[in-house]
């Protein structure tokens, strides 16, 4: 049978009244658990895992599909309107988006957050519809050497978030220093753990994100107390104009392939596709300087990118049985509970549900887009709430989200003192960024480095002779010499 | 797992299991006082949800509640990090309660020892260990090892130049490819992933010449023509269509059987009788026919071991653990 | 140069000492690979050469960035915040967390910010519900319940 046969197959399993009410169901839950600090789509797929059990598989895995894609368009909310990034990857949209925010554009962030998510969701959907065979084969070429030279690429790139590289290159090193800690990924060997038990598995990104911006954010304006004004939103400010759609529309397309491609890698997840997608934007933009004080394109290459990846994520999954992210390993649990065996027969064994699902993502994703539009206007009314009520508010949901994402009181106190840390890194004007960026690439810096060697016997070759990494190695070295190289010309162009 | 030992210990060892495990088994409710717990239990899991564990206990306890076995409603909750540490301190800090269950899994067991920290198995109420998965290795479907005797010599002829991708460093594949190592007196490269599938991203990818896979991740593989098996490291052959023709490593001339396996346990001074009315209702979900299905489809084993000899059994894997992580450097003395 | 200014340069080098210190007992090559030590070493040798960039700047004056301090009002706001929210940690277990959640809002309301009392009051019972009915309610995640209820 032809794709187009079988995705019209799959589209008749979607068009139930059953399957679009769960769909529905899916998104609007992820839609939500995206949006609260802490509980990402994984951990909100798990929560509601048991209540699938009643339902036949593919409705099942549409449904917690749904959940995984929703909590990408979720998690912008929050990243957006408070600073506190939902899930992992809304940390790059909460760097412009909130900027944005706070001049009163916030209906704008929403938006575009919501079509560039869309646009890329269907874009990379169709990419799993169509060229899963091809794509799943190319992210097997991908292995430790790639992945180190990729995770090079983005920390070169934290120089250029902020206005000094010194500093900015600062919190990076700080963001390297919080991923030291905790077992060697390699030799599991304890370091800098102090005979902590707690720290054994590391510090987690999230108690670090919610603190340092969430958090700090709001301890940095209650010193202001007393000239808390609410942000000004007027409703004609709430779309997006002519010009910032113009912006943004080659940033979706970049930040979409971006997202896809890092996406179906099984060792990089949504989180270092936004980065990625983030810094690739900064170093094409016209106006680089704009990032960081509410770059429209900013969000949405970001938003693009990790919808594109959680969708790219299902490649691996449906192709070869193997996870590319969280989200899909709880939805491999899923068929497994349900009696699927996941594996390369999967998508022969198991068309029907396949191809439901594929069909179920297009839908999923046009829903998403119906709730959303309306929804950035509403949601961006929430700040004409006066900041002091807000302020408290923003702290309680915080700190009960960390909570929520462990159950574990450590988490908590985690994401209160690095929510001190981030407060003193804006006294001291050190950017927020590059910390957060550094510590989700270190592990992967510092893992496929060592993995590499250990496929290579320790011969430094391997970055060469594979031909996806030498094309990584010539865009690393042009990433660091073009700007020495700029920066020598103009010191020394005059004479 | 089952300890690599000389064949008259070993052999000796595994007929005691059979034997206590009978005993357990065929003396049902009336030779302990049972009682149930009151209002709704937590099966706390310390792996993320989709691992094993998670989708073993999330399995049995809609099995429980589906068949009525159990009337009390049960969560399964996911306390992870810390190598399972945050899921056993939280377990172990609920001294005498009866409504909470830990999962046992083996970072359960090797985080204590890794760690040097007290042991977590010498604290806990054992209830039950019930659900095995026997491991095998596979090779690239063009490696040029057709069988494990052409492995080990090719390990032999150029020594740490085969690969085995696996994942954390100390985990059940490490440790198996430690008991290869030192039953063929071969050297290997182990290169430790941040997760099983990482590293059966890398084996797909042609990096690696051998990879461990629990009987249901292979088989996928080698129907679809990407993987050969050419070892379980058993007792005994599979008999199912796919694994029937895959020797053992005792055949192999490696006397090595490594098995995975879960269990259950309560905290600390859990009353008796609550212990021995869920090793009962463990023993009934898993004497269903939904369970035995599930075993079947997932090609796991079902060997029953409760309270007395369970305790036994998680007695005997912790002194195995300790060896093999301490024979690869990984044990801390406490 | 002000010598607030290098505070941040001083703590990166107290942290690069403290990652030196720290990895004493661990190796920095292993046969093939770059061992555990290995990252350490690089990165608080990184950090060292950063903060004496910073510090080498300051003294220049080329650094671009800006001290930002507050002044004592503010910064009791802030300590006064900080307290209150390792407080509401501490007490979120013992207590159970709605009622904590009320306690820690009323307390930043009332005290810090001195906002009038029934507009808190408000706040309060909204921020404590919506946890209630989102968390627990909703997701059925166990959150510390109010003990002997």
């Amino acid at each position: 049978m032809s794709t187009i046969e079988l995705l019209t197959q799959g589209f008749t399993t979607v068009f139930t009244f059953k399957s679009l009410a769960f769909i529905f169901l899916g998104v609007v839950i992820g839609q939500i658990i995206g949006a609260l600090p802490g509980i990402g789509p994984s951990a909100g797929m798990a929560l509601l895992l048991p209540l699938t059990f009643g339902l036949d598989p593919a409705t099942a895995i549409m449904m917690l599909a749904g959940i995984m894609y929703g909590g990408q368009y979720g998690g912008t909310l929050t990243s957006v309107l408070i600073n506190v990034p939902g899930e992992a990857s809304g940390v790059m949209t909460a760097v412009d988006g909130h900027q944005m925010a706070k001049a009163g554009r916030a209906g704008a962030a929403l938006s575009i957050a919501a079509i560039g998510s869309f646009l890329a969701g269907v874009g990379a959907v169709a990419a799993v519809a169509f060229i899963t065979p091809a794509l799943s084969a190319f992210a097997l070429r991908f292995n430790a050497p790639e992945y180190f030279l990729l995770a090079v690429l983005g920390i070169t790139a934290a120089a250029s978030l902020g206005g000094s590289p010194v500093r900015a290159l600062m919190a990076a090193t700080l963001g390297l220093m919080i991923a030291l800690v905790g077992a060697d990924p390699v030799t599991g060997a304890p370091r800098l753990t102090f005979d902590q038990p707690a720290l054994f598995e590391g510090i987690d990104f999230i108690p670090v994100a919610i603190g340092v911006f969430g958090l700090a954010e709001v301890l940095s304006s209650l010193e202001r107390a007393h000239d808390m004004k609410p942000i000004r939103t007027r409703l004609k400010d709430m779309w997006l104009t002519a010009a910032e759609w113009a912006e943004s529309r080659i940033a979706i397309l970049r930040g979409g392939l971006i997202g896809l491609i890092v996406g179906i890698m099984p060792g990089a997840g949504a989180s270092v596709a936004s980065m990625l997608a983030y810094v690739t934007e900064r170093r094409f933009s016209r106006r680089p300087e704009r990032f960081g004080k509410g770059a429209i394109d900013g969000v949405a290459a970001a938003e693009a990118a990790n919808n594109a990846s959680a969708h790219g994520a299902t490649i691996p999954m449906l192709a070869l049985g193997i996870p590319g992210s969280a989200s899909t390993a709880v939805l491999l649990a899923a068929l497994v509970l349900h009696g699927v065996r996941p594996g390369p027969m999967l998508m022969q064994q198991e068309a029907v549900l396949v191809w439901g699902l594929i069909a179920s993502m297009f839908v999923g994703n046009v829903v998403l887009l119906v709730i959303n539009l309306p929804l950035a206007p509403l949601c961006a009314s929430l700040l004409r709430v006066p900041y002091v009520f807000l302020a408290p508010g923003i702290l309680v949901l915080s700190l009960v989200g960390a909570y929520a994402a462990t159950l574990d009181m450590g988490t908590v106190w985690m994401c209160l003192v690095f929510g001190v840390l981030g407060w003193l890194m804006i006294k001291f004007d050190i950017p927020r960024p590059p910390l957060v960026l550094a510590l989700v690439l270190a592990q992967l810096l510092e893992t496929s480095i060592r993995q590499s060697l250990l496929l290579s016997f320790g011969s430094l070759s391997i970055f060469v002779e594979r031909p996806i990494a030498a094309f990584l190695l010539v865009l690393v070295a042009g990433s660091i010499l073009l700007p020495v190289i700029g920066a020598l010309r103009r010191r020394f162009g005059g004479i | 797992m089952t300890l690599k030992a000389p064949p008259s210990l070993a052999a000796f060892v595994f007929c005691g299991v059979l034997a206590l495990g009978f005993v357990s088994s065929a003396v049902p409710a009336d030779a302990q006082e049972m009682r149930a717990p009151r209002g709704p239990v937590e099966i706390t899991v310390g792996a993320g949800a989709g691992g094993t564990p998670d989708v073993i206990m999330r399995s049995i306890a809609k099995i429980m509640a589906d068949e009525k076995i159990v009337d009390v409603p049960i969560v399964v909750q996911n306390r992870t990090g810390a190598g399972h540490a945050n899921a056993f301190n939280f377990v172990l800090g609920k001294r005498g309660d009866e409504n909470t269950l830990l999962t046992l899994a083996s970072p359960v067991f090797t985080t204590p020892i890794v760690q040097g920290t007290p042991s977590v198995i010498d604290r806990i109420t054992p209830i039950a260990g019930f659900i095995q998965s026997e491991l095998v290795l596979l090779v690239p479907a063009n490696s040029q090892f057709k069988s494990l005797k052409e492995f080990v010599e090719g390990a032999k002829a150029r020594p740490s130049r085969v690969r085995i991708a696996g994942g954390a460093s100390g985990g059940n594949d490490h440790l198996a490819m430690a008991l290869i190592e030192q039953a063929a007196g071969i050297k290997m490269t182990y290169i430790p992933h941040e997760s099983g599938s990482a590293a059966l991203a890398t084996f797909l990818g042609g990096n690696v010449e051998g990879y461990f896979a629990t009987l249901s991740e292979g088989l996928p593989h080698m129907q679809a023509g990407k993987a050969r098996a050419i070892a379980i490291l058993s007792e005994k052959r599979r008999t199912d269509e796919g694994y029937k023709n895959v020797p053992t490593a005792r055949e192999e001339g490696v006397d090595v059987v490594y098995t995975q396996f879960w269990g259950v346990g309560g905290p600390p001074g859990m009353d008796p009788a609550v212990a021995a009315w869920w090793a009962d209702k463990f023993r009934k979900a898993t004497e269903s026919k939904a369970w035995q299905d599930s075993l079947k489809e997932k090609l796991q084993l079902g060997s029953f071991h409760a309270l007395a000899d369970a305790d036994a059994y998680f007695k005997r894997e912790q002194d195995t653990f300790r060896r093999l992580l301490t024979s690869v450097g990984l044990a801390k003395p406490q | 140069m002000r010598l607030v200014e290098a505070v941040p340069a001083f703590l990166l080098i107290v942290l690069s000492a403290l990652v030196l210190f720290g990895t004493a007992d661990l190796v920095y090559w292993a046969g093939i690979t770059p061992g555990p030590r290995f990252f350490p070493i690089w990165i608080a040798g990184v950090g060292i050469a950063l903060s004496a960039a910073l510090l080498v700047q300051l003294r220049r004056g080329t650094d671009s960035g800006t001290t930002d301090l507050p002044e004592r009002g503010a910064f009791a706001r802030v300590a006064l915040t900080t307290a209150g929210m390792a407080a509401f940690v501490l007490a979120m277990p013992l207590i159970g967390v709605v009622p904590a959640v009320l306690v820690f809002m009323m307390f930043i309301l009332l005290v810090v910010l001195g906002q009038r009392a029934m507009p808190s009051a408000a706040a309060s019972a909204i921020v404590a519900g919506a946890i209630e009915i989102v968390f627990v309610r909703s997701l059925k995640i166990a959150l510390p319940p109010i003990p002997f209820l």
